[in-house]
Order: C-alpha cells, then structure tokens, then sequence
C-alpha cells in the first residue's frame, strides 16, 4: 500500500511538471515530481484538516487516488494530449540508458559505480530504520502519530513547541503511517537522490558530463548530507527545496526558460514550508526581482512571489491564529532592521561572528576557498562571463549574510544560555552552503578552462 | 631504449612517487597493527595528510612524467596494477571485518585478531586515492596528450591548487561516509531480522526498555510525574521526549528535592543517565506516600514489586514506577 500512496504522489507531481516544465527529461519530471508532489500533498494534508478532514485510512487513500492516478491521467489526456505512456516509450528509455552506460569512460563508470553504492547504502538505512533521532520523536513524529491516532489536527494546540515548525516532514510520516508502513525514514533518502540527481542534471547544462560527475561525486561525498539521509528531521528536505529551488532560478537567469522559473518558485516555496525560520528563500525573491526588473518582465516576478506566498502564508497564519501573535508574520520581519539598529552592540556582533564562524564557515573553509579562488580567476580572466560570476557570488555571499543576520536577530530575541546551545542546529543548516559553492565553483571553473588567456 | 632506462635509473624524481606509496603503506599498516595515531605521536604528523596528498602527487607525476619506456612510469604502472586489484580486495575484506564486529560485540576485531578496523579504513582511503590517480592517468593517456605540453602555466597552477582543497575535502568527508555507508550495511545485513523494539533498543539502550515498562505498566489516562528537566534526568525529565513514548497519559515535572505535591497517579524513579556527581543520582530524593513501587532492573530488565511507601534509601533498583 506504501507503494502505492507513493507512486500516486510521485504521479501526481509528475502531473504538475508536466504542466510547467515540459520540456524536462523523463527521470528529472519523476524526481521533480516526488518532490513536489510530496511537498504540495502534505500541504494539500494539512488544509484538508483545517477542513475538518477526517485522517482516516479510506478518506486518505481516495485524497490519493484523487490526485494521483485520476488527475495524472486528466493531465496527460485532456490538457496535453498525449498518450500516458509513447509507443515504445519503455523500450526507448532502456535503450538511452544502455546507451548512456556505453559511453561512459573509466573513471565516470568509477565514480557512478561509487555513487550508486552511496545511494544503495543510504536506502538501505532507510528502509532499515524507525524513526529513532531526538528532535525526530519530540516533535516531526509524534505529531505524526498523534495525528493518526485523534484523526485531526488537535496535536498543534497541545503547546507552542508543536507549532515551532512546519508540519511538511509531519504529514510525510502521517501517509507512510496510514499506508500501514512502519518506516517513514526512507522519504529522507528520496530527498537525498532528489538533491543528488538533480544537482547532477542542472550541472550538466553548464559544464562537461565528466567534470559533472566529479562535482556530483564530491556531493555525495559530505558527510552531513550522507548523514542526513537516515535521519528523520528537517534539514535534508529544507536543503532540498532551496537548493534546487536556487539552482533552477540560476537557470532561469541563464536560460529565460520560464519552466525554470516555475519550478523554482514551487521548490522555494516548499522550502518555507518546510522549516520557516530561515530567511534565504527571501534571497530567491531578491535575485528573481533583480532579473524581472532587468529583463523588464516585472510581471514574472509577481507571479513567483505569488507562488512562494501562496505556499507559505497558511502556516504563518495557523500560527499566527494559536499564538495570536504576530511574530511569524511579515509584519513583524519589517522590524528587524530598526531592532537591529537600536541594540547594536559591537560585543553581541563580535560574540555572533565568532560563533557564525565557529558553527558554520570554518566547515566550510575548504570549499569557500576553492569558490573565491574560482570567482577571482574567472573575473580576472573569463569577462565575457562576469554576469553569471557576480551572480554566483551574490547567491553564495548572500545566503551566508541572511543566514549571519538571522542569527544575530536569534541572539538578540534569546538568552545567552540559550542561544549557545543552537550550534549544533546551525550546523545543520549550514550544510545547504556545500552543493551552493560545489556548484557555483563548477561553473565558474569550467569558464575558466577554456580561456585562452590563462 | 635501454639508454633512456638506464639514464632515468640514475634519475632520482624516478622513485619519489613509487617510494612515497611504499611508505605511506608502511606507515597505514604500522598504524592499523599498533594504533591509529602511533605515526604523529612520534613525528607530530597525522598519517591521514599522506593520503589527502596522494592526488597532488599523483598530479605532479603526471605533469613530470616522461616518455613510456622510463624506469619510473614501469614502477608506476606496476603499482597501479596491483592497486587495482588490492582496492576491491580490501574493499571486500573491509565490509567483512565491519560485518564481524557488528555480529558479535564492539571491539571484537581487535580482541580477537589484534589489528585495528580504523587503521584498515585509512588503507583502503590510500587505496581509492591511488585508484583515483591511476584513472586520471588514464584519460590523460586516452587523449593522448604529450606530457611536455605539461607546465606551471598560470592555468596549471589554479588548477593545481584547487584540485589540493578538493582532495584535502574529498578524503576528509570519504573517511566518514564510506566508514558509515560500510559500517551501516553490515550492521543491518548481520541484523536483519531485528524488530522495532531491537531498533530502538540499539539507539536508546535501557531508556527504551524503560519507557516501554511504564507503559505497560500505566493506563492511557494516568498522570504520572517525571523528574525535572536538569541534569541528570534529561531524558527522563524531557517531557516531549517521554511524551513520544506515553502519549496520551498525562506528564507532570517534578520538583527536585521535594515530594510531588499535586494530583498524580504514578511517579517516576529514575537513576538519571548523564553524568553528574554520584550523590546527584537517583529521584525522588524523598520519601512518597505509594500503595505499591515496582522496580526495573537495568541489567536484566527483572522486576520486582514492593508493597508500601517509597523511601529513596531503601530503594531496590535505581528504576520503577510508583504508584499512588
């Protein structure tokens, strides 16, 4: 039953692809379409029980059937078309692959080979493991559990702490449960592929297919990533949603293909209803004003600020609704600047930087390096180019700088005694700077190989 | 041909590279023998460094190396054949030791056979390494690019210097992934038919089988207070952390020192599980007004029921359950 709920989620992103991004692979539209499908289903989930939906077996199996299958089938027969599934299609694809293995040299069968039995190994614990990490049991799973015994939503009023995060990773666990699957930890290894394979598929629009596979090799390699798979928080979904959803506003820039833009609104968005602390979804927003006012298309960024809103604002008021307070709204953000203003202290700014360093950067230090070096070079010897370097650079320099302010603003809002015992936490988050400087050094040096001048 | 063999014989760069592998062996195997870290006790450098410098070396070779026939790509090639075959070996040796270890107890390798698993991981990092050089080798042959082409052009150089940061991340994060992604197979190959409760016996140890035993033990309507949330009842004093495991009973926190003081069904006794000073353990720390107190034994989750009040030095066990 497990599989099926899954496919019919998978379909059912697929379906929403299909309307937006036509012109993507097959594997990158069912890739896409778990993560979408995922991300809007277990929003979708949630509004249903604001509702009043009942969270039984049958209600959610026909929600399922509903979106998957029958509106699938809708798209591709009605809207586009255009038959489930081509003449041969199946046959077609095994060739391609066949065709793809062929072509590969030594060291990328090497590197794939290595890939696969990272990913193998990850699935594995995935499939493996119950739900068993401490914030995992606290918060993500017992409101899942909680859900599924009361059949609704009373679990969020039980207190504050239930209401700290999204209910994304929640949702997820609660159809996994429903679906009489004891293991909900293997969706974080579907976000961990998603990211991998993806990362892969947007690198080879810009750079060499071996050099692709080398970049994405060094993905896989981190650590926390890796770790994260077969842990049942936040973080791996989060970086998931951003990073790609910046990545394919990177494309966007480059391409112009609004199929880009679209899903890079759809996966910010999901990113804010993922974790919605973090602010870098509003360093989408700024890059995505920027290039509509460049390109003079003011209404494209309207309709991305739309989508990311419309994803993100029924959380914010749910919360808003129980604490009746406005501290999660937007409101309360348009503060900031002046709270900033009126405490700065050149101690608390020196006592954060340091722990922002110690916490965040210094992990980062190797890979940083090699993105600066790349920057430096490519702007001194690759001009033709210095749109995408700047681009690269105020992507990277900015999510590390909303991230500082946001934990400086942390730091003024909490006790010392508090606030030190998140570093932990903010190492977590720092993980999403490894596929952004990865990336970005990738292009960046594939500029440079060529150049003449060197 | 034998000119330039004997020419390069004499050439000392001839056997940098062939003896930097023959001792970074050494020094992995001393390592894995004695103990991982026995080489910077002595000469104040971690042995992992050898291996993160394996792709700049290798690097440098290719840049320098000379014509087919010399005495130095002969040795090369002859180590990279052997590696070739090594690394699957030892890959394969590798997953079977972590297999042992976990089928049977932490530190079984070492009792039993008296070499370190750690030290073995480094070996077959080294071993990637030079698998990695040997497959850049080869493209660059494949393309049959002439090695003089070769310089410290300012390209060269960029090039030169991020691929160090990239091998010094690279091996840095494969000691820990592929340890784990290792680690993680075999302990789940050699438990496959492990339940839930095993599961998460294995990540919480007797927490679990504690929480578990005041479930059984409580109706879903009873309130039951916890120790406060202060070392060392983090856990057990976590009200959201002990929620997950008796939802939907009713927790209430406890004060340190004195009895509980409001309507309760059950309290908690518990030991404490961080570390703390010897006479910090154990809550309540005062006598409770109890029909009956059932005890738990950590050791082998035996239980025993005590008829009358709790008095804290009297106690059984260090874990139970009282009930009013």
């Amino acid at each position: 039953m497990v599989l099926y709920f899954l496919i019919s989620i998978v379909l059912f992103g697929v379906g929403i692809v299909e309307l937006i991004f036509r012109k993507a692979a097959i594997t990158e539209k069912i890739v896409l379409g778990f993560l979408l499908g995922n991300g809007i289903f277990t929003l979708l989930l949630f509004l249903l029980g604001l509702a009043g939906f009942n969270y039984t077996f049958l209600n959610v199996f026909i929600l399922v059937t509903l979106i998957g299958p029958i509106f699938y089938t809708t798209i591709r027969f009605a809207i586009l078309k255009s038959a489930i599934v081509k003449k041969n299609g199946v046959e077609v694809l095994f060739s391609q692959i066949r065709k793809f293995i062929n072509s590969l040299s030594r060291l990328e069968k090497f590197i794939f080979a290595f890939i696969v039995f990272i990913l193998f190994s990850a699935l594995l614990s995935g499939f493996y493991w119950p739900v068993r990490d401490w914030d995992a049991l606290t918060l993500y799973d017992f409101r899942a559990r909680t859900i599924l015994d009361e059949g609704n939503l009373s679990v969020f009023h039980l207190s504050n702490y239930y209401i700290s995060h999204p209910p994304m990773t929640t949702f997820s666990h609660l159809w996994v449960y429903i679906a009489a699957f004891k293991y909900p930890v293997f969706i974080y290894v579907f976000y961990y592929l998603s990211l991998v394979y993806c990362f892969y598929r947007i690198l080879i629009k810009f750079i060499k297919r071996k050099h692709a596979s080398i970049f994405t090799l060094l993905l896989v390699i981190f650590f926390p990533l890796y770790e994260h798979a077969g842990i049942a928080y936040t973080n791996l979904p989060y970086t998931t949603y951003i990073i790609l959803g910046l990545l394919y506003l990177f494309c966007w820039v480059k391409n112009a293909n609004k199929g880009f833009l679209l899903i890079s609104a759809l996966l910010v968005g999901l990113s804010t209803w993922t974790r919605s602390t973090e602010p870098i979804w509003v360093l989408a927003l700024l890059v995505c004003f920027a290039m509509a006012l460049y390109l003079r298309q003011f209404r494209l960024f309207v309709f991305y600020a739309a989508a990311v809103y419309l994803i993100r604002i029924p959380w914010l008021n749910f919360v808003s609704n129980i604490t009746q307070v406005s501290a999660f709204t937007e409101a309360a953000s348009l503060n900031y600047p002046q709270q900033i203003a009126s405490t700065y202290n050149f101690n608390m700014l020196f006592e954060v930087l340091r722990y922002f360093w110690d916490n965040s950067m210094k992990h980062d230090i190797v890979l940083l390096s090699a993105f600066l070096i790349s920057v430096f070079t490519a702007a001194l010897y690759s001009r033709k180019n210095l749109k995408n370097i700047l681009l690269s650079l105020i992507i990277v320099l900015g999510a590390y700088s909303l991230l500082l302010v946001g934990s400086y603003i942390y730091r003024l809002n909490q006790t010392y005694a508090n606030w030190i015992q998140l570093g932990e936490s903010l190492r977590r988050i720092s993980m999403l700077f490894t596929p952004l400087l990865l990336f970005f050094t990738a292009v960046n040096m594939s500029d440079l190989k060529d150049n003449k001048e060197l | 041909m034998n000119k330039n063999i004997l020419k390069n014989t004499l050439n000392p760069f001839a056997y940098v590279f062939p003896l930097y592998i023959l001792f970074t062996f050494f020094v992995l195997f001393a390592e894995t023998y004695k103990y991982p870290g026995i080489f910077s006790n002595y000469f104040y450098i971690d042995a992992k460094y050898f291996v993160y410098l394996t792709p700049l070396l290798g690097l440098i070779y290719i840049v320098l190396q000379r014509g087919s026939g010399s005495l130095e790509n002969i040795l090369i090639n002859l180590f990279f054949k052997i590696n070739r075959v090594a690394f699957l070996l030892l890959f394969l040796l590798y997953i079977l030791i972590l297999t042992l270890e976990s089928a049977n107890y932490p530190n079984y390798i070492f009792s039993k056979y008296h070499f370190h698993p750690d030290g073995m991981l480094m070996i077959l990092l080294f071993n990637l390494a030079l698998y990695l050089t040997d497959l850049f080798c080869y493209e660059i042959n494949e393309k049959k690019i002439k090695p003089l082409m070769f310089s410290l052009s300012k390209k060269n150089t960029i090039f030169a210097f991020v691929v160090i940061l990239f091998s010094f991340y690279f091996f840095k994060n494969a000691q820990f992934t592929l340890n784990h992604a290792i680690a993680s197979n075999a302990y789940v190959f050699s438990h496959i038919y492990d339940d839930y409760d095993s599961k998460m016996r294995r990540r919480w140890g007797f927490f679990y089988d504690y929480m578990k035993f005041v479930k059984d033990n409580t109706p879903e309507d009873a309130v039951i207070v916890i120790p406060p949330h202060i070392r060392p009842w983090l856990s057990a004093g976590n009200d959201s952390l002990v929620r997950y495991f008796l939802y939907p009973r009713k927790l209430v926190s406890g004060n340190e020192t004195n009895p509980p003081d409001r309507d309760y069904d059950f309290v908690i006794v518990a030991k404490g599980l961080r570390h703390v000073e010897d006479e910090m353990y154990g809550w309540p720390k005062s006598p409770v007004e109890a029909s009956t107190v059932l005890y738990i034994n950590d050791d082998d989750l035996s239980t025993e029921v005590i008829y009358g009040n709790f008095d804290p030095v009297q106690k059984v066990y260090e874990w139970g359950l009282i009930r009013k």
